[in-house]
């Protein structure tokens, strides 16, 4: 855990590569299904060249990371901690994991528990939220994981597919995030010790 | 078509807002750490005339690029005094679904005004944008809005803990919603 925030055992948290990342990333605009799921816009491709810009802008308002394996190294999405309120010591994140074939085994959970950490012991914040579509309930599922609670629905925000879809809030606050700690790190420090 | 105003109401009227006329008396607010924190730039501190013309000005040019955001001045219909601010934004047309925020310079201002402004906020949005759903945020402090709020048929949704900090506390924000169908219901009610 002193190699840095952003080193998990499944996937690093890695500065984004604005000559290499952005094409990643248009390829990701072109499956609709990880679109609907990552922003509320309508579904429509940005170039290559929009997506260095916005990465570039973004990248220099808040953390903009870039989800990366640990073992191939493959890029496999990207994370976002930004709206800090400095007063309120809180952030928003966003992360989408736009490999589909890392999707549900795990490693966005550990990007998202790695950004908390950093967050919370880095930033000193006492909380981070994030808005989740009702519809993502593997994304919420993974939410619930890390320890954030949920806090409310805005209802029939998105219109898709003909239908009204609600927005869940979630939240964690730093004196639960540090609840769970107590309770994880009993047992990784032991593995760690018998292997 | 109804013709009634969109703009015009029996005692306050919505303008543009105007840079370098409203700069001066916009820079007179931001010694308030509420509007600044939710209606202008969200760090607390003043800003002088000069910062408020060009921070309003890039408000401004990115709102009329955009259309993500609108903004209006809320003016007395007596002497065209500036006494708050509309601001629609997070405009998703395709989801038909806006946030707003109406800012008032004093409490007076609020207690004179703040029905007919909401009212014509609320039939700006469902009639003329067409939305099906307008929210707002707010923090657990502000009870008067809140009942403001409340009154007009909003529904308290989502309750974000400890996310506001004022006045050397913590306190939850709040985000209040209201859709079509339910804003529309009230109107007949009201007739």
């Amino acid at each position: 855990m002193n190699n840095g925030f952003f080193k998990g055992n499944l996937v690093d948290l890695v500065p984004i590569d604005l000559d290499k990342d952005p094409e990643n990333i248009s390829k990701w605009d072109c499956d609709s299904e990880f679109k609907r799921q990552f922003d509320i816009v309508p579904a429509v491709m940005y170039s290559p060249i929009l997506s260095k810009e916005w990465y570039e802008a973004a990248s220099a308002n808040g953390a903009t990371m870039i989800i990366q394996t640990t073992k191939e190294k493959k890029v496999i999405g990207v994370i976002e901690l930004d709206g800090f309120d400095w007063a309120a010591r809180s952030a928003w994140v966003g992360i989408g994991i736009g490999e589909a074939n890392y999707r549900g085994k795990g490693y966005g959970t550990e990007a998202m528990q790695l950004i908390l950490e950093y967050a919370f012991q880095g930033l000193n914040l006492n909380r981070v939220n994030l808005n989740v579509f009702a519809f993502n309930t593997r994304a919420i599922r993974s939410y619930e994981k890390c320890g954030f609670r949920y806090e409310g629905t805005q209802r029939e925000v998105i219109y898709k597919e003909d239908q009204r879809w609600d927005i869940i809030d979630m939240g964690i606050l730093r004196s639960e995030w540090e609840e769970r700690q107590k309770i994880w790190e009993r047992e990784p420090v032991e593995w760690v010790q018998a292997a | 078509m109804n013709n009634q105003s969109l703009f015009q109401g029996k005692t306050i009227h919505f303008t543009a807002v105007d840079p370098e006329k409203d700069a001066a008396q916009i820079s007179s607010w931001t010694s308030s750490p509420e509007f600044v924190r939710r209606y202008f730039d969200g760090f607390f501190r003043t800003y002088t005339t000069v910062e408020v013309k060009k921070l309003m000005k890039e408000k401004l040019k990115k709102a009329d690029e955009s259309r993500q955001d609108y903004y209006f001045a809320i003016r007395e219909n007596e002497d065209e005094k500036m006494i708050g601010i509309l601001h629609f934004g997070w405009i998703m047309l395709s989801n038909q679904s806006a946030g707003f925020d109406l800012y008032f310079s004093d409490h007076n201002a609020f207690e004179k005004y703040s029905n007919e402004a909401l009212k014509m906020a609320l039939r700006y949005a469902f009639m003329e944008l067409s939305l099906h759903r307008l929210c707002l945020i707010l923090p657990s402090y502000d009870e008067e809005s809140i009942l403001l709020y409340e009154r007009a048929g909003f529904l308290r949704e989502t309750q974000s803990r400890q996310a506001v900090f004022h006045n050397g506390k913590f306190y939850d924000q709040l985000t209040y919603g209201i859709l079509r169908p339910e804003w529309k219901k009230l109107q007949v009610e009201v007739q």
